[in-house]
């Protein structure tokens, strides 16, 4: 077996030895740190990159929270005025109706006031007239002369019975 | 693979084309070649084919890893994506295996686990003018590795917590009749960690290779002997083989460096379970 020739020995050991220790400087002091920059300065980009969109996140989050509050605002606010218009607008109607009413009840009364009267006036007219034509009647079929005041006596007698 | 065929065929093509089995061994791509010999403080450093295999192994990792970074984009490229799949991935088994204070340790089990990787790796692919060879074959070099993860485990275990480390030996919760028993049973499982650890990977990837090398001498044995349909059939095992090897190369790389995090979570947390 040409692996257990001990004169072999000592040029393998002896070149392994070199070989190794100038392979681990090469790559302890140049490959390596190379590739852990590389890797640390992707995890310190990707962790920026996240912060940064953890941020714009929050930004985004706030401003959606502001522009929600003042569509609130603007909600409570447009109520607020269509309710103040409404409420203006009925007291004023309710207001234009009230006199209207009171204008027309006492449009009304007076026009009952002026039928009351005219029928009053009318119906005395009509009595005096009565009586004028029943003592004219008295007299002409009896011949007695009776007095006004009697006629209405009597005839208001008679309406009674 | 290619390298396979061209020392099976020269096997058997210097049988005069009758394959009588000598000729060819399976063993010899495990062979070290010495390219430059070098001599230092009375050892042999010579610069063989298996420190050329690790100089382009390692090579090739960490041009692939500064590459991939290089101009690198938030949103990554394949390349780079590749890069930092590879980073995350040694990144969680020490933080899973090891927990949080294992992280100082991450680039030294990086180190091993693509160290390991690439080897294996690389030992399934054939480099024209070099061959195919495995470092991670020879059990010298990865009881080197599952040494050095012992010793470096252990001192970390003393250095954190001083005498405290023994408890390791002595787990909580176990009867006083059962103790010694146990105690002994810790020890010398502790012991033959790096045993276990590089003889796994080691014969893991002898094995492989030797099955390939195998089969390739099949394949030209019988295409050449037989013909060249029955040369298919061993043909398809190497190439389902292949694919077996290289999930072999990358489960056992794997391996390797999990062991490794749970060594060391052993040292970091002794007498805390």
């Amino acid at each position: 077996m040409p692996q257990l020739q001990p004169g072999d020995f000592a040029p393998q050991l002896i070149w392994l030895a070199i070989i190794f220790t100038l392979f681990y400087i090469a790559l302890s002091r140049l490959a390596l740190p190379r590739i852990a920059r590389v890797l640390a300065d992707r995890k310190a980009k990707l962790d920026g990159d996240l912060s940064a969109a953890r941020e714009a996140q929050a930004a985004a989050d706030q401003q959606a929270q502001i522009y929600e509050s003042e569509l609130a605002n603007a909600k409570a606010k447009g109520n607020g005025t269509i309710r103040s218009a409404r409420e203006k607008l009925e007291a004023e109607l309710n207001d234009k109706r009230r006199v209207l009413e009171a204008e027309l009840a006492a449009k009304a009364a007076e026009t009952e006031n002026k039928v009351k009267a005219v029928l009053e006036k009318a119906s005395s007219q009509m009595e005096a007239m009565t009586a004028d034509v029943v003592s004219d009647i008295v007299k002409e079929l009896a011949g007695i002369d009776v007095t006004e005041n009697e006629v209405r006596e009597a005839l208001r007698q008679g309406s009674k019975e | 693979m290619i390298d396979w065929f061209i020392s099976a065929a020269h096997a058997a093509t210097q049988d005069g084309g009758h394959h009588g089995g000598g000729g060819f061994d399976p063993m010899h791509q495990f062979v070290i070649n010495r390219y430059t010999p070098i001599e230092l403080f009375g050892y042999d450093a010579s610069f063989t084919n298996a420190s050329l295999w690790m100089v382009i192994a390692t090579t090739l990792v960490t041009a692939f890893l500064v590459f991939s970074t290089a101009g690198a984009k938030l949103v990554p490229g394949r390349l780079q994506s590749l890069g930092e799949i590879s980073y995350e991935f040694v990144a969680n088994m020490v933080r899973q295996n090891a927990g949080t204070s294992g992280m100082p340790y991450f680039p030294i089990i990086f180190t091993l686990f693509m160290f390991i990787l690439s080897l294996n790796l690389l030992g399934m692919i054939p480099i024209p003018g070099l061959g195919q060879f495995t470092v991670t074959s020879h059990i010298i070099v990865t009881f080197a590795l599952a040494a050095f993860v012992f010793v470096g485990v252990t001192l970390i275990g003393i250095f954190k917590h001083g005498f405290g480390f023994l408890k390791l030996f002595v787990p909580s919760g176990v009867p006083i009749a059962l103790l010694p028993l146990i105690s002994v049973i810790e020890i010398i499982s502790y012991f033959t960690r790096p045993i276990s650890l590089s003889v796994r990977l080691f014969a893991n990837m002898m094995a492989g290779h030797t099955m390939l090398a195998v089969f390739g001498s099949f394949v030209v044995g019988l295409g050449v002997n037989v013909g060249l349909a029955a040369g298919g059939v061993p043909l398809i095992f190497m190439v389902l083989l292949m694919g077996l090897e290289i999930l072999i190369a990358f489960l056992q790389a794997y391996v390797f460096a999990v062991l490794s995090c749970i060594y060391l979570s052993d040292s970091l947390h002794a007498g805390s379970h």
